[in-house]
């Protein structure tokens, strides 16, 4: 049996008065006080705080009253005996923190780079093909209503191109039977091209006059949107999006004023890693697709020379960390090795 | 007669005095009649003005200035922080719930006030079913919003008609979870009032080109303290229009002269850098510095507007019967504690946050006194049952931002 100081908050007030606690080995404890009848109580009845750093131990006694208690080894041990504290164990073991330090970025990294991508194949895969047409329709209406007018191209070049790639996508072995390849214009896009998850393609004229109606570099570019659309890119981005947004609001949920945009920012550079990793995938569907049609991964790389024409090609290490697409350099680059492979492919089989 | 035989007037009652003054031979005794005239004014001046008390104040109050404690320390609460962190990983996120509770425990239980310190009560189970419910809620707006532009609307404005009511649950879940000697806090609901305050003026200050958004703030501020209740005591809050004008100019001149003088300096800076690098690292500076730029006028409005708003906030507000509180937050030191905030956390990628929270809260506690009033011991506790942490969660995930601080 030992004795300790208490602080005793009685039921309904907010009065406070100092007791001394007696605590015995059996787990039963006891206190006179002004108001209170003394009478035995067992730990085992309570509602006990559990140990949290240093802070004080609480004991709250239903319709008697609140027991504050400092926290000394000697009243701990005495709580110890009855309740675990295995958290507390974890929290206070010098290991288990150093371990954390270092598991904490590894998981977090394993979560994002592994986890995340592959529980967005599985929910791309079963997202019914009827809500993928509903947004893909109400995507192009609103587009339509805002940036994308009618093409101005001449009629035949759209008519005879379409007819080349319907045939074209046919030899195609694609898990998809439906692509629609719609031409728009549109000066707010400039050259462009995009996919929306139904299988519709859409190039703008600009796109078009950039690579001078060649249809060889068209096809380069369109067989790297077609790989958008069977990899099932807009889903998984929608899963992936959705997901780290979450766990980012869990990290930085807490956190007011400038702090939030810390997490914004953060936001944006996971989720631009999670589109790069999408346009090296839909990149490399295109390489290997290209000789299937006869035609040169180089075609790939001479498409991405134009638009660094146009665009640029993009700077140092930080720019690729900031920006949603791979760098262009880089990308002209994996599609020359892709034919450097091919070449070397070619020449072993002579 | 002889001089020192003279009656000790300063001993007579009033009455006395006044008796005296007519019996007494004025002509021959004029030093007497101008000490007992003396003693009549010095005697009745007093009486007067205590009279006058009683009728305003019965008893004149005694205060009791506390000074509020923050005790946590950055590296006992970093070892709690992240073997919870760890935790919540290898869980997916199911152990949050229970961090959360270990995390809040922490900051409120080290809070101290006169000797006493704060509990949070809430369990994590409360705080698990919340949290599922706004995950799934957010999933659904994000669903919604991918699927058409025009679902995406319709939940926005489902969701933006909720506000008032979400943030009037999770006011009062946030208070019924805060209690200081035993006795709860409580926020007194009125959904009423809250979609007046919370809808209807932030809407109409929209037409006034937002002339009248400093009123709408100070409005919203009012509603929340007003409605917070300690056992069975109010706080009363008696805020003033002209503070929160006063804090919204002063923080937008502010912004507005360091983002001018930014941006001017920055213009400046690239076409310089341009000249010697590439385009694309070009690019790349802007942005940063863009950022950077961003941030800093951020930290000094956000803080130039909490320090006068707080301050003022601390300064008008009473806790009936029971205490009133005094803020004394320096712009300059504010703006000091969050700039060296956001850099800790930049160049230690986030770990340094335990110790952001503790200084943090430790600032804020050492500018914030309390002072009780005697006898203020009787407050009495109002319970009743206790309440899901939904809405709590809900706001949360939702960013919708009543800050208390």
């Amino acid at each position: 049996m030992f004795e300790i100081e208490a602080k005793f908050y009685p039921s309904g007030s907010s009065s406070c008065q100092q007791i001394q606690l007696k605590c015995y080995d059996s787990g039963m404890f006891s206190f006179d006080s002004e108001t209170v009848e003394s009478k035995d109580y067992y730990i085992a009845d309570h509602n006990i705080s559990d140990k949290l750093g240093n802070l004080p131990r609480e004991i709250a006694i239903k319709e008697v009253g609140l027991l504050v208690v400092e926290s000394t080894t000697e009243f701990d041990t005495w709580l110890a005996q009855h309740k675990s504290e295995r958290l507390h164990k974890f929290e206070s073991n010098k290991k288990m923190i150093v371990a954390s330090f270092f598991a904490v970025p590894i998981t977090l990294y394993l979560l994002f780079k592994f986890a995340v991508p592959y529980a967005a194949v599985a929910f791309a895969d079963i997202v019914p093909y009827g809500a993928v047409k509903i947004a893909s329709k109400q995507t192009l209406d609103t587009l339509e209503a805002t940036i994308l007018d009618p093409t101005e191209l001449p009629s035949e070049f759209v008519d005879e191109t379409t007819e080349y790639w319907d045939e074209l996508l046919y030899q195609l072995d694609t898990e998809h039977l439906h692509f629609h390849i719609q031409f728009r214009n549109s000066e707010t896009m400039g050259a462009n091209a995009f996919a929306l998850p139904d299988g519709t393609i859409v190039f703008t004229d600009q796109l078009v006059e950039l690579f001078e109606q060649d249809r060889d570099l068209l096809t380069s570019v369109l067989l790297h949107e077609v790989g958008h659309v069977e990899e099932k890119h807009s889903m998984r981005l929608i899963a992936e999006t959705l997901v780290s947004s979450l766990v980012i609001s869990y990290f930085f949920g807490d956190v007011s004023g400038v702090l939030e945009v810390l997490g914004g920012v953060t936001t944006t550079v996971t989720n631009n890693q999670f589109t790069q990793d999408l346009e090296w995938e839909a990149d490399n569907f295109a390489l290997e697709q290209l000789p299937t049609l006869g035609l040169e991964p180089k075609l790939f790389a001479d498409a991405m020379e134009k638009f660094a024409e146009e665009y640029g090609k993009g700077g140092g290490k930080l720019e690729e960390f900031l920006s949603s697409h791979p760098l262009v350099r880089q990308r002209i680059e994996n599609a020359l090795n892709a034919e450097e492979i091919k070449e070397s492919a070619v020449q072993s089989q002579d | 007669m002889n001089k020192e035989e003279s009656p000790n007037f300063e001993q007579y009652t009033l009455e006395e005095l006044h008796q005296a003054l007519l019996e007494i031979d004025h002509q021959a005794y004029p030093e007497r009649v101008e000490k007992i005239q003396q003693c009549i004014a010095a005697k009745s001046a007093p009486v007067e003005i205590s009279q006058e008390q009683q009728l305003h104040t019965p008893e004149p109050k005694q205060y009791r200035k506390c000074q509020v404690n923050f005790l946590g320390n950055g590296k006992e609460y970093f070892s709690i922080w992240i073997v919870n962190l760890l935790l919540t990983i290898v869980t997916l996120g199911i152990y949050s719930a229970w961090a959360t509770v270990r995390n809040n425990r922490y900051f409120y239980s080290n809070t101290e006030i006169d000797g006493h310190r704060f509990s949070y009560l809430a369990q994590p189970k409360q705080i698990l079913i919340g949290r599922i419910i706004g995950v799934l809620l957010f999933a659904i707006f994000y669903a919604a919003s991918v699927i058409s532009p025009f679902a995406a609307v319709i939940t926005s404005i489902l969701i933006f008609c909720f506000v008032p009511v979400l943030v009037c649950m999770a006011m009062r879940f946030r208070m019924r979870m805060t209690a200081y000697r035993n006795v709860r806090f409580n926020f007194t609901k009125n959904y009423g009032r809250a979609y007046v305050v919370f809808l209807l003026y932030p809407i109409l200050a929209l037409f006034t080109f937002y002339l009248a958004y400093p009123w709408a703030l100070k409005k919203i501020d009012e509603f929340l303290y007003s409605h917070i209740t300690y056992g069975n005591k109010q706080m009363k809050p008696n805020l003033q229009t002209a503070e929160y004008y006063v804090a919204s100019i002063v923080a937008g001149i502010a912004g507005m002269i360091i983002a001018f003088i930014g941006g001017f300096l920055m213009i400046g800076t690239v076409t310089l850098a341009s000249e010697s690098s590439s385009s694309g690292n070009t690019e790349v500076l802007v942005m940063i510095v863009t950022f950077l730029l961003y941030a800093f006028v951020f930290v000094v409005s956000g803080s130039i507007y909490q320090a006068f708003i707080r301050n003022h906030v601390y300064n008008s507000t009473q806790l009936e019967d029971v205490a009133n509180f005094n803020s004394d937050v320096k712009i300059g030191s504010l703006i000091m504690l969050r700039l060296t905030n956001l850099l800790m956390l930049i160049c230690t990628l986030g770990f340094a946050m335990p110790w952001v929270k503790v200084r943090t809260l430790t600032f804020f506690a050492n500018a914030t006194q309390v002072n009780i009033e005697e006898g203020a011991e009787s407050v009495i506790s109002d319970d009743s049952q206790s309440d899901s942490a939904i809405a709590d969660e809900v706001s949360n995930i939702f960013d919708v931002d009543i800050a208390i601080g």
